[in-house]
């Protein structure tokens, strides 16, 4: 899985949330920002990382979670990283 | 969970639970909690609640006590998954009502009379919880009592409202999150 494979399973994800900026959503980048850029309300975030998990099939760590900041960045970074972690162990 | 852990949680004071200095607690009690299901609590409007209120508990506090429901059954729900007391969990984490979806109001609390919460857990991910709450007045602690009293198993469900219950105000998607306390002072 590459960084860009994140990137589009973020896209998707996006696409179903009705507080999402849709025509934002068509620039972003892995340096947009979820509640900057997107629209995303920042209770709503966590759900995106919810859906991440089943849409990578992978369990994110809460310590990793409260980590994360708002970049979609950091969310490539924690999917990159969990799935690094699951394939070590 | 047993019952016996169950018990001693809801027996706790919200002073234990909240973080919230005493003139800003708007729950007297916690009166049945379930992990994945709900949480109930209870609050009896004070004279010093309505000041400058003609007598009438502001819709905003209506909110607070059902906010404050919400987060302490974050709290019980983040101290049973990380195995530590709350007090242990208080020193790493705020509890923090973050937000809210609707909320419909269809009365309101006068001094004296007594709110009871009824808050069902919608899910709990990431030490962010969700629930939504049917707020509801009545007069007499016997009242509180008869609530809790019909629940005849482990389960909320089918829990008969009593007739006397007067329903005040439906609050949806409630949102409490435990948060690192370093990330509250570090942003």
């Amino acid at each position: 899985m590459t960084r860009q494979d994140v990137l589009d399973g973020i896209i998707k994800i996006l696409k179903d949330v009705k507080t999402v900026d849709q025509e934002a959503l068509k620039n972003i980048t892995e340096d947009s920002d979820f509640i900057m850029d997107l629209g995303l309300p920042s209770t709503e975030l966590i759900n995106v990382i919810a859906n991440a998990e089943d849409e990578f099939g992978l369990e994110f760590d809460d310590d990793d979670v409260d980590a994360l900041d708002s970049k979609v960045k950091a969310t490539i970074d924690l999917v990159m990283g969990t799935q690094q972690k699951s394939n070590e162990s | 969970m047993t019952g016996i852990e169950r018990q001693n949680w809801v027996s706790k004071a919200p002073a234990e639970v909240l973080v919230h200095g005493p003139s800003k607690i708007y729950i007297d009690k916690y009166l049945w909690f379930r992990p994945e299901e709900g949480i109930f609590s209870y609050y009896k409007v004070q004279p010093k609640d309505v000041f400058d209120h003609f007598d009438v508990f502001r819709g905003v506090d209506i909110i607070e006590s059902a906010g404050q429901t919400a987060v302490s059954a974050c709290a019980m729900m983040e101290s049973a998954k990380q195995g530590k007391s709350i007090d242990e969990l208080k020193k790493h984490f705020r509890m923090a009502f973050l937000g809210m979806g609707e909320a419909r109001f269809h009365g309101f609390v006068k001094v004296h009379e007594i709110l009871v919460n009824i808050c069902t857990i919608k899910h709990y991910k990431f030490r962010q919880m969700v629930v939504s709450c049917k707020v509801y007045k009545v007069t007499t602690e016997a009242e509180v009592a008869a609530l809790i009293s019909g629940i005849k198993t482990d389960t909320m469900k089918g829990l008969p409202i009593p007739e006397s219950y007067e329903l005040v105000a439906e609050l949806n998607d409630m949102i409490g999150r435990a948060v690192p306390i370093e990330k509250i002072y570090n942003n």
